[in-house]
């Protein structure tokens, strides 16, 4: 557990891919994700989030290319211990009571917090003698995050976590493991083909799409970078050339814009507004919308993703 | 680790010793009753006393109990179990419900996860098998007796008795568990796996029960029928006979049959030993001598323990490096 | 202790929110100097939000002088805002609540007089474009 990666980085990859068969789930992925962040994994359904996660979890072993988080492979004895996962479906052992959930966590885990585990349980009035298989889709996500907490993971990885959720099993179920992060500095990744209610809760985002990965950088920063613009369309070249298109949709009266902006926009004839982070990864996903006039691509993606 | 494995696999562990319970049981009951009629009818203190003829004494609890019954040769398929279900659901029902996702993300390798499970079933393994084993040899002890004497032919080198004495039961069980947790492991589905299971278990055990018995190159005994014994030594496995009219000429099983044989009730017949020798017939039998007990035991069970050896070791393997 | 809400479809970002709330809560006289300012954990684990934001926001504050963190202890309010007094808080309050029985009288429902007051603050205070 030495080295200068340790101390900044929690996952590395390097040209990361995965392939079944003919198709490739994940493919030229190079990642350097920063610790003590909530991270967003975004992009449509097959787009390789939950093939990333396995793969950084242990679960899964890669085509291609190397992974390596605090410095070691993910099954390395010393990351073992620092790593959590939450699967989609919150697997738990159906006749195991919470109860047992619980104590397995202690059996398997050599830093445990069974205290803690408890108190959050408690806080829910999830029964501690409820077997795990008659339990509600909430209550299962509740279990399931607190025995992943349980062990005072510095990683936490979770895939889709809260997709099929009611409202307010969703918002539970972020309050529990936000206070964590809050409380400990744990490092998480959070993967969703949905922005609203996660938005609030990252503060990184990587963009997977087709199988790369298109976006990796604070959400501070894309939110600074990025502006949607309106204005003429004869003075669209001169964006083009001084800024990145994201994405454009251009006809003869008007031109929209999403750009990475270079510098600042002095004239007066744009109208500029902060994008939101759902444009923003909306357009990054998408491709070039079609117009009267030449549409120009789909210019900010790759180079600019892989840091 | 440990602790989890019995949280986990309690069920099965006691399901299992339920299944060996209940078969001791039955063996207890129905072997004590057998121990008491032949103390009560003098039986065995006649054997003890060795020189006497107990023939008549021998057949009066032959008539009465009759040979191995039926049912052992069920119990001699209970190896089987512990694959099914021991072996096949072990690593598969991991992968086919998902919590092979929980139980490989704690802290805990995969390579230990899947030995402590390994070692704890092998240990009920090592448990079961030896209580049948003795248990059973408790049950045959009047048996093995009375065919020492030379009275009948009922002794742990045949099947079902092989199977149920010795390390067989070890080797079997070690086995069956063994190609369930493989099939498990690599196929990743419970019930095909234990199909596979069922179809490796019986097309390796089958034919070999059969050819156990070459293993050392069988003795050959050859001469004419005289009352009291046959040319076989007790205690015996015959592989094969052959039979010869007193001129030499080979006959089948049946011609005997028809020239001394009485029926008996149904399709049997009650063949007099003594009038087979008077006709002058000749047979030469390709044997196992009961001495041989041990070693063909030993290779037996070898063979199938290796063989379990290097199933466990693919499934662990395989279960370490692959399995996504 | 001090609550704050969030209101995700004003369009002001999130640790903004936090600070203006905390500025006017200075002004009414919610929060007085002395005062704790809830941890970034309990106001975390109450609106799910990312914590570095609470600290970005509470980092701003304390960069304006109105509060100060002490290590271990929590984030406590350190100034008062130097701004009107109650008496022209009072006086401007009432002269809105009188403009708003007129629009009342006059037809205007609460959206309309919202719009209005929309528009006129940004008209006046628009930050200038990037």
């Amino acid at each position: 557990m030495s080295g200068p990666d340790d101390a900044t980085l929690t996952i590395e990859t390097t040209l990361l891919g995965r392939r079944y068969g003919r198709r490739w789930a994940l493919r030229d992925c190079s990642l350097s994700l920063p610790r003590g962040h909530v991270i967003g994994l975004v992009g449509p359904n097959g787009a390789g989030k939950t093939t990333l996660l396995h793969i950084v979890a242990g679960l899964l072993e890669p085509t291609t290319g190397q992974v390596s988080v605090f410095g070691t492979r993910p099954r390395d004895p010393r990351a073992l211990a620092r790593i959590g996962f939450v699967a989609q479906d919150k697997p738990l052992y159906g006749r195991f009571t919470v109860a047992d959930m619980l104590r397995m966590g202690g059996w398997l885990n050599p830093r445990w917090d069974r205290a803690s585990a408890l108190a959050r349980l408690a806080g829910l009035d999830i029964p501690l003698d409820q077997r795990c298989g008659s339990l509600s889709g909430g209550q299962r996500a509740q279990v399931a995050l607190a025995v992943a907490l349980g062990k005072h993971p510095d990683l936490l990885l979770l895939d889709e976590p809260v997709a099929n959720l009611d409202p307010l099993a969703r918002r539970q179920f972020m309050q529990m493991l936000l206070e964590h992060v809050a409380a400990t500095g744990m490092s998480v990744v959070l993967s969703s083909h949905l922005l609203a209610d996660l938005e609030e809760a990252w503060d990184y985002l990587v963009l997977l799409s087709a199988s790369r990965v298109q976006l990796s950088a604070p959400t501070d920063e894309l939110l600074h970078e990025h502006r949607m613009l309106s204005g003429p369309p004869s003075k669209a070249d001169a964006i083009a050339a001084a800024h990145s298109i994201v994405q454009s949709s251009i006809n003869e009266h008007q031109a929209n814009m999403l750009i990475r902006a270079r510098g600042p926009i002095h004239d007066p004839d744009w109208s500029v507004r902060p994008a939101s982070l759902q444009e923003l990864v909306l357009a990054y996903m998408s491709a070039p919308l079609a117009g009267v006039a030449p549409a120009l691509s789909l210019v900010g993606s790759a180079p600019e993703g892989s840091r | 680790m440990i602790a989890m494995t019995w949280r986990q696999h309690r069920a099965q562990l006691l399901a299992g010793t339920g299944v060996v319970l209940a078969s001791i049981v039955y063996m207890v009951i129905t072997g004590l009753q057998r121990a008491s009629y032949a103390h009560t009818i003098g039986l065995s203190s006649c054997l003890a006393a060795k020189a006497r003829d107990c023939g008549t004494l021998a057949s009066a609890f032959i008539d009465r109990f009759g040979g191995i019954p039926a049912v052992f040769t069920l119990l001699a398929g209970l190896p089987l179990l512990a694959g099914l279900f021991w072996g096949a659901p072990l690593i598969a029902r991991e992968v086919e419900t998902g919590t092979y996702r929980l139980a490989w993300t704690q802290s805990v390798s995969r390579r230990r996860w899947l030995s402590v499970k390994l070692l704890t079933f092998l240990a009920a393994i090592v448990v079961a098998a030896a209580v049948l084993s003795l248990v059973f040899s408790f049950w045959l002890h009047i048996y093995s007796q009375i065919t020492a004497a030379g009275y009948t032919d009922i002794d742990r080198l045949a099947p079902p008795a092989f199977d149920l004495t010795g390390a067989a039961p070890f080797g079997t069980m070690l086995f069956a568990f063994a190609i369930g947790t493989a099939a498990g492991a690599l196929i990743r589905r419970t019930l095909p796996a234990m199909a596979v299971t069922l179809g490796g278990y019986l097309g390796v055990v089958l034919p070999l029960e059969s050819r156990r018995y070459s293993f050392l190159s069988p003795l050959s005994k050859s001469g004419p029928f005289t009352t009291g014994s046959l040319p076989v030594p007790p205690g015996a496995y015959t592989l094969s006979s052959g039979y010869t009219t007193a001129g030499g000429r080979p006959v089948p099983f049946t011609y005997l049959a028809q020239a001394c044989g009485t029926p008996h009730g149904g399709h049997s017949v009650t063949i007099k030993l003594s009038c087979l020798a008077a006709k002058g017939f000749h047979v030469s039998e390709l044997y196992q001598p009961a001495s041989r007990y041990w070693p063909l035991q030993g290779i037996y069970t070898a063979s199938l323990v290796a063989l379990g050896v290097l199933l466990l070791g693919v499934a662990v393997w395989w279960t370490d490096r692959r399995v996504s | 202790m001090f609550e704050f809400q969030l209101d995700p479809t004003s369009g002001v970002a999130t640790y903004l929110q936090l600070v203006q709330q905390v500025r006017q809560a200075l002004r009414i006289g919610i929060l007085r100097p002395g005062d704790q300012l809830p941890t970034a954990r309990e106001v975390v684990a109450k609106l799910a939000i990312n914590p570095n934001t609470v600290l970005k926001a509470y980092r701003d504050l304390e960069r304006e002088q109105l509060v100060v963190a002490r290590p271990g202890q929590g984030t406590f309010v350190s100034h008062t805002l130097d701004g009107p007094d109650p008496a022209t808080f009072a006086r401007f309050t009432a002269q809105l609540s009188r403009w708003m029985s007129a629009a009342q009288a006059a037809g205007l429902g609460p959206e309309d007089i919202e719009a209005i007051y929309r528009t006129a603050v940004r008209d006046r205070f628009a930050e200038g474009v990037a």
